[in-house]
């Protein structure tokens, strides 16, 4: 099963996406803001990254750009976890780089249904 | 799903309803300050905003559909405020015990007692009052969904329903305005034409088709010139140009929403 990591300020979002991946087999980390996402695929690049779009500091579009531009950051699915849902959200997302864009509230089966279609 | 996910996810409810009562706190704080007039008001606000924010995402995902749409609300309603003064701050607040009392409960209520707690949150009026406070004036509260992009537009035809005494309602997306429009119950919708997702027009015609939403009426607003080709009869036009004001203000009258009829609808 895939690597994980959740970016995410929110701690029960964290908490959520973090328990479900783990259930499916994935070894799963959680950082809470851009910098420290980048800190940790720095030291090991994940094979799926959740982020959050609305995130003190470095935001989550600035966040995708940052681990695409990382080495092995090109080989890392990266699924935009947001609230923040406008067409123009999802469009800055994906020029940012992101490769699946999720809505928050967002259920159990979805979560799976991504990690299973990147694994 | 496996019984133990099921598990886990219950654990994590119950550890979502526990830490956000912290979270509710950090809101109640924000708002002190800014009453008290304590620290920078913008970052208090800009805090407060975003654990609201916040609280509407993960409290959806968790199942509290109810807070979510609440939290939704409350967004609306900072929105639609020119600025939050003292009676603006209180409804700000009555927004947040009645998220309080909600999931202190732990349990996502049914759709009477959502409906019942809807129809108790605060809305923007004129003199910046509730409706609750000036219900010596039998006003009904009136509903009004806006499908529009953020922007000075948006906030400038929001502002003037507020003004003219409707609570709005607002939705960046014709998706979201769909599950949205399920939630609030608004008594008409006001849609742009262009989106990229679906046009209005389509939005118009899926909200038709739901037995819940298929009597509110549904008005587009667009800067196209003349007639729009292939209109279903059930959609109403308002044009964006010198004579929109008044466009939207008859359309409102025509559908008993506003002027004298409006003051006839509420005294019941």
């Amino acid at each position: 099963m895939p690597t994980v990591l959740v970016v995410d300020d929110d701690i029960d979002m964290q908490n959520f996406v973090s328990t479900i991946a783990k259930a499916v087999g994935c070894e799963t980390d959680v950082v809470a803001s851009g910098q420290e996402a980048i800190d940790a695929l720095t030291a090991k690049m994940t094979d799926i990254a959740f982020v959050d779009l609305n995130m003190p500091g470095m935001n989550g579009w600035d966040t995708v750009k940052a681990i695409r531009a990382l080495p092995g950051g090109d080989g890392c699915k990266i699924i935009v976890l947001s609230g923040q849902n406008t067409m123009h959200d999802r469009e800055d997302a994906h020029e940012a780089g992101c490769d699946r864009f999720v809505d928050k509230p967002v259920t159990p089966e979805k979560i799976i249904e991504v990690i299973q279609a990147f694994s | 799903m496996s019984f133990d996910l099921e598990d886990a996810l219950g654990k994590l409810r119950q550890e979502f309803l526990e830490g956000s009562v912290d979270r509710l706190d950090q809101i109640d704080d924000c708002l002190n300050r800014i009453f008290q007039d304590e620290g920078s008001r913008g970052e208090n606000f800009f805090q407060m905003q975003r654990d609201i924010h916040s609280l509407k995402g993960t409290a959806g995902t968790y199942g509290f559909t109810t807070v979510s749409t609440i939290a939704h609300r409350l967004e609306d309603y900072m929105e639609a405020s020119r600025r939050l003064d003292q009676p603006g701050l209180q409804d700000v607040q009555k927004f947040i015990d009645i998220i309080r009392r909600v999931l202190e409960t732990g349990i996502e209520p049914n759709e009477a007692e959502r409906d019942a707690i809807l129809a108790e949150l605060p809305s923007v009026t004129k003199q910046g009052k509730t409706a609750a406070e000036i219900s010596d004036q039998s006003v009904k509260e009136i509903i009004v969904l806006m499908v529009m992009d953020k922007g000075l537009q948006r906030k400038m035809i929001g502002t003037e329903l507020v003004s003219c005494g409707f609570s709005v309602s607002f939705s960046e997306s014709p998706v979201e305005a769909i599950g949205l429009a399920l939630r609030v119950k608004p008594q008409v919708i006001l849609s742009n034409l262009e989106f990229d997702e679906m046009s209005g027009i389509e939005l118009a015609n899926v909200f038709k088709e739901i037995k819940a939403t298929e009597e509110i009426p549904f008005v587009l607003m667009t800067s196209r010139k003349g007639k729009i080709p292939n209109l279903p009869s059930h959609i109403y036009v308002c044009h964006k140009s010198g004579d929109f004001a008044e466009e939207l203000t008859e359309t409102l009258i025509d559908l008993g929403l506003f002027g004298e009829l409006n003051a006839k609808a509420g005294t019941g």
